[in-house]
């Protein structure tokens, strides 16, 4: 588990030793700790639009101790080798681990829309990190199945006034509706979050 | 760090003097040091003495980025607003930002830009910095030299390197050609700059 204040420390050593300046998008515990929202998070992890940056972040990575990480993602992901934007893990003993994800996070696209809709921009020397939107998040969150997901979008669903509005667009755009609103059911059953009854409604 | 002596947690005044063996002042004095240093994270009002959260590690605090930076310096009827909100994690020095002024290829920051100028100190940096945009930058310099009182004098070797750097896109914003109150340092440098002497008025 990593804090807020060490993930700052690990991205400042990061972006001293990047060459050219690049830029990624923060989604899951990593956006939720710039929201204010977590103190700490599990994993790091970052959306890129193109290789190139994503090359350039891992060579980075290994200057900090990483090695890639690809035995333990195989195991994760049954469908690795058909995948068309291959999804990266980096992992150092006694570090957080690092998810490298291309323009895709499993069957959700990192669309035009979640690029446009951050606000906030952090610049680490040159690493530069667009964190996206709490809705944003709760979406890319809701095609999972695991607790500690549903635990996060709790937490987003009763801090802030989430726009239900951009989710289920979002979903509908990108043909996810069904699993969104299973999610979502499943999250009101768990633990009584609030969500509009039209998107519980199959 | 002979003020921290093993400090990790949540302290009053009086668990500080008990840890340490020292007296209540000199404990407060300890206090305001590492306050100073950057290690106290959090100070909580409970009665009848304040808990102070002491970490090992310093608390790291973002800086305004580009905009902030640029409307603390511009006049309040010229500023600048962007979607974006700019946390820089680290230093972020007048030469850079410059650089990423320029960059931003809008008007009303590149304009803006000029306004560094009263705080830009180091040419190597701003040489460094503006990689791709060495002649506009060389451009301004003249032109904040010659419109701005108490601009620091770029040393020749650093004018004559960005004079001599290669060639670029010649607009700063857009297809916006030169004006015409400029025209000298446009052709000088080899670049269009869109401005009027209007336009710098703004700024001052």
């Amino acid at each position: 588990m990593i804090e807020h204040s060490e993930q700052i420390r690990l991205f400042n050593s990061i972006g001293a030793n990047l060459k050219r300046r690049l830029c990624a998008y923060a989604i899951g515990g990593t956006a939720l700790m710039f929201h204010g929202l977590k103190e700490r998070t599990k994993d790091i992890d970052l959306v890129f639009l193109n290789e190139k940056d994503r090359r350039n972040f891992t060579y980075a990575l290994q200057q900090q101790g990483y090695l890639n990480a690809l035995r333990n993602i195989k195991t994760l992901i049954i469908d690795y080798d058909k995948m068309k934007y291959k999804p990266m893990r980096f992992e150092s003993h006694g570090k957080p681990n690092f998810d490298l994800f291309l323009k895709n996070i499993g069957p959700h696209v990192f669309s035009k829309s979640m690029k446009e809709r951050c606000i906030q921009m952090h610049d680490f020397g040159n690493f530069r990190i667009f964190v996206t939107l709490p809705e944003d998040i709760l979406f890319l969150k809701s095609i999972t199945d695991r607790l500690t997901d549903k635990e996060d979008a709790d937490l987003i669903a009763k801090n802030l006034n989430v726009d239900w509005k951009i989710i289920y667009a979002e979903a509908k755009k990108q043909k996810t509706l069904f699993f969104l609103k299973r999610f979502l059911k499943e999250l009101k059953e768990q633990f009584g979050t609030d969500v509009p009854r039209n998107l519980l409604k199959y | 760090m002979a003020y921290l002596r093993g400090l990790n947690g949540y302290y009053t005044t009086s668990d500080i003097c008990r840890e340490l063996h020292i007296k209540r002042q000199t404990a407060l004095n300890y206090i305001c040091k590492l306050r100073k240093m950057g290690h106290i994270h959090e100070t909580i009002h409970t009665q009848p003495e304040r808990t102070y959260f002491i970490k090992q590690s310093k608390k790291i605090i973002a800086k305004r980025g580009l905009t902030d930076l640029l409307n603390s310096l511009l006049p309040a009827e010229f500023q600048l607003h962007e979607k974006y909100e700019h946390f820089v994690w680290g230093k972020y020095p007048p030469e850079k930002a410059f650089a990423d002024a320029l960059k931003t290829k809008k008007a009303r920051f590149v304009l803006a830009s000029i306004i560094l100028f009263r705080k830009i100190k180091n040419w190597k940096l701003l040489f460094k910095c503006a990689k791709g945009d060495r002649k506009k930058a060389g451009a301004l310099y003249d032109l904040a030299r010659k419109e701005m009182p108490k601009i620091r004098r770029m040393d020749k070797r650093t004018y004559t390197a960005l004079l001599k750097s290669p060639k670029e896109p010649p607009y700063f914003v857009g297809n916006a050609k030169a004006s015409a109150d400029y025209l000298q340092i446009s052709k000088k440098w080899g670049v269009f700059i869109p401005f009027s002497r209007k336009d710098i008025e703004r700024i001052l």
